[in-house]
């Protein structure tokens, strides 16, 4: 993040540089524990089966503690935070002595966040998102719960760039104003999302955890497994086979169970509330987390569902802002809201997106993109038909079968409805997504078109917002063109602030 | 100022001509071509050395060597179309409130980015380039990981002056 010079003189003392709650030592100390343990665990657990390690084991622990604790302490000391009258600096770094200035109009979002052991103190940590070219993000560890919340009124409740109170002639929000309720996820309505989650995926990130601990555990594990008798081991002989469904039950429960335990981490007591200027949510459990999305800096909405959750009504929306340069493939700039029934989802889209009106145009793609999707997933066929045996093409051929038949799925919805101030893109079919954009956010256009293309007048798409594309391939080039000058008409005639 | 929403036709929106974009130096022609010739050099002088190691091992060519001689040869001449079909297509076109750039046979892209979007402006020149007087125009917007909008072979002054006019256009958005 730049130094901003020209608020050197602003500041002038009107508020002098503060230091965080002394929490903020637990906080530093924590992180770096952690960080620590993170990084060398391999090495740790490699440690850990040697004998002579463990002799010294207290000692080394001790020492690392106090290291630690010697480089929390300094760092809490070194980092101080000033408030201006339109910039917040703050200096910190031990060894690196740093100073970052950071103007009001270029914070995105202002996150108040309380782990379980600042719950205990009664203190909360502050993060502020930015979109700077350089994508820092800054945090204040540690102030008081209440003084969290005026901080985060204070950064949060400013004109929007480019736009004064004067020029829109309205009042500015602050950010504890009341809001309307969109939604409020109930403990029953939180089991529910937890169970259309994805288990299969969450048993596997488990079996995998679980497999990349038991490798530096192998000694251990060798030792258990030789007490099993040898009778045992004769038996699962003959019953292996009765053992794969048990494994398979034993799977989607583990999947299930933390599917439960996630959702109910992240979203416990979730709340989404509209307020004057945008949307506020707060929840969570082990850490407790509230923020507030001017609708303005929204680039894009996001709807999916899977099956289960379009079995019971459910849909996940998440909302993505501006990411910086460096944050590209991050998603700390993205906030999801799971659990959300039809009528939510429209007043969530009411919320931050103008009325969309009448649909002008509905944009589908050429069928020379199924046939392209029908090749490109047929092609594992060729070499097990060449080289494989009966049992593979059979398996191979079914597996293909279910491919194309999901092209066609995937082929049949996609669609990309345009009105003169908005695109709507509709795909997938299994997990079925929605995008919304308002083309005045845009940040370029990309036409795309290739001899194959260009044979039968077709192009591809790509309007690139701020946090991400919005595609749409082989569609008829005079009806590409024409979105692209309606996207450039609506970007470079309006000067609403978008970011 | 009074809020306005009056209906627009859609005919009546400005649109990108094709015929309308402004080809790049001729010098970039030749930059290019200098690196297509070096290229074919070394995978020449790196196929022949793999011939002459094959001839004295097995006294002929295995398939591998074949395969190896098919693919160095229709990777070069797919490069050659390119360069030889592509390099008149590419050009840039700078409009009142946006830019767009053009490059492309096989692939034929056209970006366009407004100037209100322009987050920073850069022209980077490497030491071949200064040879032949041409650089490259980068403009950033928000939302991804570097460039997003790289013009190559820019005549430097010409970039020079975009270059203002963007930062000025800039600074008043």
């Amino acid at each position: 993040m730049n130094e901003s010079e020209g608020h050197n003189e602003q500041l002038e003392e009107e508020a002098p540089p503060r230091r965080q709650h002394l929490a903020g030592v637990i906080h530093y100390f924590l992180r770096y524990t952690w960080v620590f343990l993170r990084s060398f665990w391999p090495a740790l657990a490699g440690l850990a089966v040697n004998d002579s390690f463990w002799k010294y084991s207290h000692w080394a622990a001790i020492g690392f503690l106090i290291l630690v604790g010697v480089v929390a302490l300094l760092q809490h000391l070194r980092f101080t935070f000033q408030v201006g009258e339109d910039v917040l600096v703050i200096r910190k770094g031990v060894l690196q002595r740093e100073r970052i200035a950071i103007a009001f109009d270029r914070i995105q979002m202002v996150h108040v966040e309380q782990a379980w052991w600042q719950q205990i103190l009664g203190v909360a940590g502050l993060r502020i998102d930015t979109a700077g070219s350089s994508g820092t993000e800054v945090e204040i560890a540690a102030v008081k719960l209440k003084e969290a919340h005026v901080l985060k009124g204070v950064l949060s409740a400013r004109p929007a760039s480019g736009r004064s109170e004067e020029d829109t002639g309205q009042e500015i929000p602050t950010a504890n104003a009341p809001g309307r309720a969109i939604i409020s996820l109930s403990l029953p309505r939180l089991f529910k999302i937890g169970l259309t989650q994805n288990h299969l995926r969450n048993a596997l990130i488990a079996f995998g955890s679980v497999a990349a601990f038991a490798e530096p555990l192998q000694g251990v594990l060798t030792q258990w497994f030789s007490g099993v008798p040898d009778y045992a081991w004769w038996a699962l002989k003959f019953v292996w086979v009765l053992l794969i469904p048990l494994l398979a039950i034993g799977v989607v429960m583990v999947g299930i169970l933390i599917s439960l335990i996630g959702a109910v981490i992240r979203y416990y007591n979730l709340e989404v509330q509209a307020v004057n200027e945008g949307l506020k949510l707060s929840g969570g459990l082990l850490k407790k987390f509230e923020f507030q999305v001017p609708i303005h800096k929204v680039q894009m909405l996001e709807g999916a569902s899977g099956v289960l959750q379009r079995f019971i009504g459910f849909e996940t929306y998440k909302i993505h802002q501006a990411r910086a340069q460096a944050e590209v493939g991050q998603s700390g700039m993205t906030m999801a809201i799971p659990g959300l029934e039809r009528d939510h989802a429209d007043q969530l889209n009411g919320v931050l997106f103008p009325p969309f009106g009448k649909v002008e145009t509905i944009l589908r793609p050429h069928k020379l993109m199924l046939v392209r999707m029908v090749v490109v997933r047929s092609l594992i066929l060729i070499p097990v038909m060449v080289w494989g045996t009966a049992l593979l093409k059979v398996g191979v051929t079914l597996w293909v079968a279910w491919r194309i038949l999901v092209a066609v799925k995937q082929f049949d919805r996609l669609r990309l409805e345009v009105n003169s101030t908005q695109v709507k893109l509709h795909q997938g079919w299994i997990r079925q997504r929605n995008m919304r954009v308002e083309l005045r956010k845009l940040q370029r256009v990309v036409l795309v078109e290739n001899w194959l293309l260009r044979k039968r007048s077709l192009v591809h798409i790509r309007l690139h917002t701020a946090a991400g594309p919005v595609m749409m391939r082989y569609i008829p080039k005079e009806r590409g063109q024409a979105l692209r000058d309606a996207a450039l008409y609506e970007v470079e005639s309006r000067s609403e602030p978008w970011m | 100022m009074p809020f306005t929403n009056s209906s627009v036709s859609i005919d009546s929106l400005p649109t990108l001509e094709a015929a309308d974009f402004e080809g790049l130096p001729s010098r970039y022609r030749t930059y290019r071509w200098m690196v297509y010739g070096c290229v074919l050099l070394m995978a020449g002088v790196g196929l022949g050395a793999l011939v002459w190691f094959e001839l004295e091992a097995v006294s002929t060519l295995r398939w591998g060597v074949w395969f190896a001689i098919a693919l160095v040869g229709v990777f070069e001449a797919t490069w050659a179309l390119e360069e030889w079909k592509g390099f008149p297509l590419r050009g840039v076109l700078v409009r009142e409130h946006d830019l767009s750039y053009r490059s492309g046979f096989l692939r034929q892209e056209v970006i366009t980015v407004p100037f209100n979007r322009i987050q920073h402006s850069e022209i980077s020149q490497g030491p071949l380039a200064r040879v032949f007087n041409i650089c490259t125009l980068k403009l950033y917007t928000a939302g991804s990981s570097g460039a997003n909008l790289r013009v190559s072979g820019m005549d430097v002054e010409r970039a020079q002056r975009l270059r203002q006019r963007l930062d000025e256009r800039v600074r008043r958005a």
